[in-house]
């Protein structure tokens, strides 16, 4: 019996010792600067047994509580994710967030990955909707933290409303999921589903069920039709919590999609009429591809017309999210891989990219494309490192995006999707026209001043491990991908059946 | 018995004559009794409070929400309490462990509200 358990109670107990250290120390400022450092600390102190844990495949809690692979390879998403924006954070603190809330913000933030955490470890769909709702909670009071600014307020009333829309959708289908089936296990759901006559007899209501439940998770993923917030609210938020929200609220919900798809719905199969066998994965297919597809056209498009760099990042996330739930709908034995190995490519670029705009918006006052004019002249090696995220998140040649799209594109090829493979390269080229103005900006524009811009500490490391990262999945993506797959052998789509069928 | 099972619609029909009945009767009975002496203080929404000034459509301050919101912390500790204090015979020390966890998160969260001088009426 490991401690299955631990890298969730360390981070609980490390947002409530940073709230409680924000009420020790409320009265001193010095201090509380410090509860943002007790965070990042919680957050790698989690890491450990998280690492440790590698390779287990385990149930506690009745079988609620589900570490395998798929987990593991999510929790390391999350705490890296979360230990980045941190750091950005920590940094980033005079961005209109007031001083009294930094313990606040610090313990939210651990609040928000918890739940991040607990959709990964979940098999139950109870308490997966915890989860979610304990990040989404958590994620609408981030948002709305630059208290004074109207901006961030408006941004923090459209998610609320908004997400708990989604939220109450999600519920419902999950009301008909239990009601139908009568477990709340998500692998004992797809059992029952399995029966002799079941489907025949409950099928349409069980689709109903999976497409109101799949827009919970597409919601957090951003992906179209459900994306209406995702511009005002990137736009509105402390520039660490758009990086959150872009990268650890995102693969949360890719956790939640994949757990719930292929843990319940995937492979259930049913005679529809004598003889005919159907499946419910190529029945659900055209659906989440026509979302899939969507979801990268408008994405792109519209990015196209933004000017203000923070919402361009909403609309490339769109795209992103389009990207991303291209192996849900090319389902193949490598789909769970290929989106473990994309959200870590796209989470290093980003949170690379978020860094250098939350210094750069500090410095200027603005997040206009202009702020960025001759950034080579005033940080050149800042400059390198943008290239090198934008490079990767376009998804030009020989960069760790590169190779993220690349098993994308060929597990859709594997699964017959065509038209996604297509799209996905099309996309990508339009994604290079709006990627690369904010780089001749960078390198081509003269700026209004040649003043050096410092970065700050927090700021430089964050750079430097993304660059980091990147580098070595750009030049050893193979050896990556092996490591991953063989530290999560579970990622390998199989393993999170392991002990289960 | 079909009949047995139709008697029992019989009395949700008789409860659902009687929820109708009673108020039309009741407000029909007192209108009748009632002394009529209109003037204007009896049109007021609170005869006997404050008098009303303005409109309702002002902004006002929303105090009560953090009340509301400390009640749930009592509130969901009962959910939890109750049941598990049926069932402590069966369930043991392991959840009685479980359960002082649980309280002592509880408790932490009215302590910071308690700190954050949420109880103070400002």
């Amino acid at each position: 019996m490991n401690a299955i358990w631990l890298p969730e109670v360390i981070v609980l107990a490390g947002a409530i010792g940073t709230l409680a250290f924000g009420l020790a120390a409320r009265r001193s400022k010095a201090m509380s600067d410090l509860a943002m450092t007790l965070a990042l600390i919680t957050v790698v102190v989690a890491l450990l047994p998280t690492v440790g844990l590698i390779g287990t495949v385990e149930e506690g809690f009745a079988g609620a509580f589900r570490i395998d692979g798929l987990t593991l390879a999510f929790h390391l998403l999350i705490l890296i994710g979360t230990g980045l924006v941190l750091l950005i954070a920590r940094d980033g603190r005079s961005d209109g967030v007031p001083p009294q809330y930094l313990a606040e913000y610090a313990a939210l933030l651990l609040f928000a990955a918890l739940g991040g955490m607990l959709i990964a470890a979940a098999a139950d769909l109870l308490l997966l909707f915890l989860g979610l709702e304990l990040l989404s909670i958590s994620s609408y009071v981030l948002v709305g933290l630059k208290k004074t600014h109207l901006g961030s307020t408006e941004a923090a009333m459209k998610y609320v409303l908004t997400g708990a829309t989604a939220t109450a959708v999600f519920a419902f289908g999950m009301s008909y999921a239990i009601g139908l089936t009568g477990t709340t296990d998500v692998y004992q759901i797809g059992q029952t589903m399995a029966d002799a006559g079941f489907m025949a007899r409950y099928g349409r209501l069980l689709f109903v069920a999976f497409f109101f439940l799949i827009v919970g998770a597409f919601y957090k993923l951003a992906s179209v039709p459900f994306y209406m917030w995702a511009p005002d609210v990137y736009q509105g938020a402390p520039t660490a919590v758009t990086a959150f929200l872009a990268t650890v609220s995102k693969a949360s919900g890719m956790a939640l999609v994949v757990r719930l798809f292929l843990g319940s719905f995937a492979w259930v199969a049913w005679e529809a009429q004598p003889n005919v066998i159907k499946n419910f994965w190529s029945e659900s297919t055209p659906y989440i591809a026509a979302l899939s597809a969507l979801s990268m056209i408008v994405g792109n498009v519209l990015a196209l017309k933004a000017r203000d760099v923070k919402r361009m990042f909403a609309y490339s996330s769109v795209a992103h999210a389009g990207y991303l739930i291209i192996p849900l709908a090319a389902v193949n034995p490598m789909m769970i891989d290929q989106i473990v190995f994309y959200l870590l490519a796209y989470l290093l670029a980003n949170v690379g990219i978020f860094a250098v705009i939350d210094q750069v918006g500090r410095d200027r006052g603005s997040y206009d494309l202009s702020a960025f004019s001759g950034l080579y002249h005033r940080a050149p090696l800042v400059a390198w490192a943008l290239l090198l995220f934008f490079l990767s998140l376009a998804g030009i040649p020989l960069t760790m995006g590169f190779f993220g799209k690349l098993n994308i594109l060929l597990g859709a090829v594997w699964g017959g999707h065509f038209v996604l493979a297509g799209l996905l390269v099309v996309t990508s080229v339009i994604s290079y026209v709006y990627y690369f103005a904010v780089l001749k900006q960078v390198f081509m524009r003269p700026g209004t001043t040649e003043r050096p811009l410092a970065f700050s500490f927090g700021t430089a490391t964050v750079i430097a491990l993304a660059v980091l990262g990147t580098l070595l999945g750009s030049l050893f993506p193979g050896e990556v991908m092996r490591t991953m797959q063989q530290a999560f052998d579970a990622v390998q789509m199989f393993g999170i059946y392991q002990g289960r069928l | 018995m079909p009949s047995l099972y139709w008697y029992n619609y019989l009395v949700v029909v008789l409860f659902i004559a009687l929820g109708i009945g009673l108020p039309i009767v009741a407000f029909a009975l007192s209108r009748l009794l009632r002394p009529k002496h209109a003037y204007a203080e009896k049109t007021t929404t609170y005869e006997s409070g404050a008098e009303p000034i303005g409109t309702s459509w002002v902004r006002f301050k929303v105090k009560y929400y953090l009340y509301a919101l400390l009640f749930l912390v009592f509130d969901v500790e009962t959910l939890f309490l109750y049941p598990w204090a049926v069932a402590f015979d069966r369930v043991g020390t392991f959840a009685l462990l479980e359960m002082v966890i649980f309280l002592a998160i509880l408790a932490f969260g009215l302590f910071y509200a308690w700190r954050k001088d949420v109880l103070e009426w400002k």
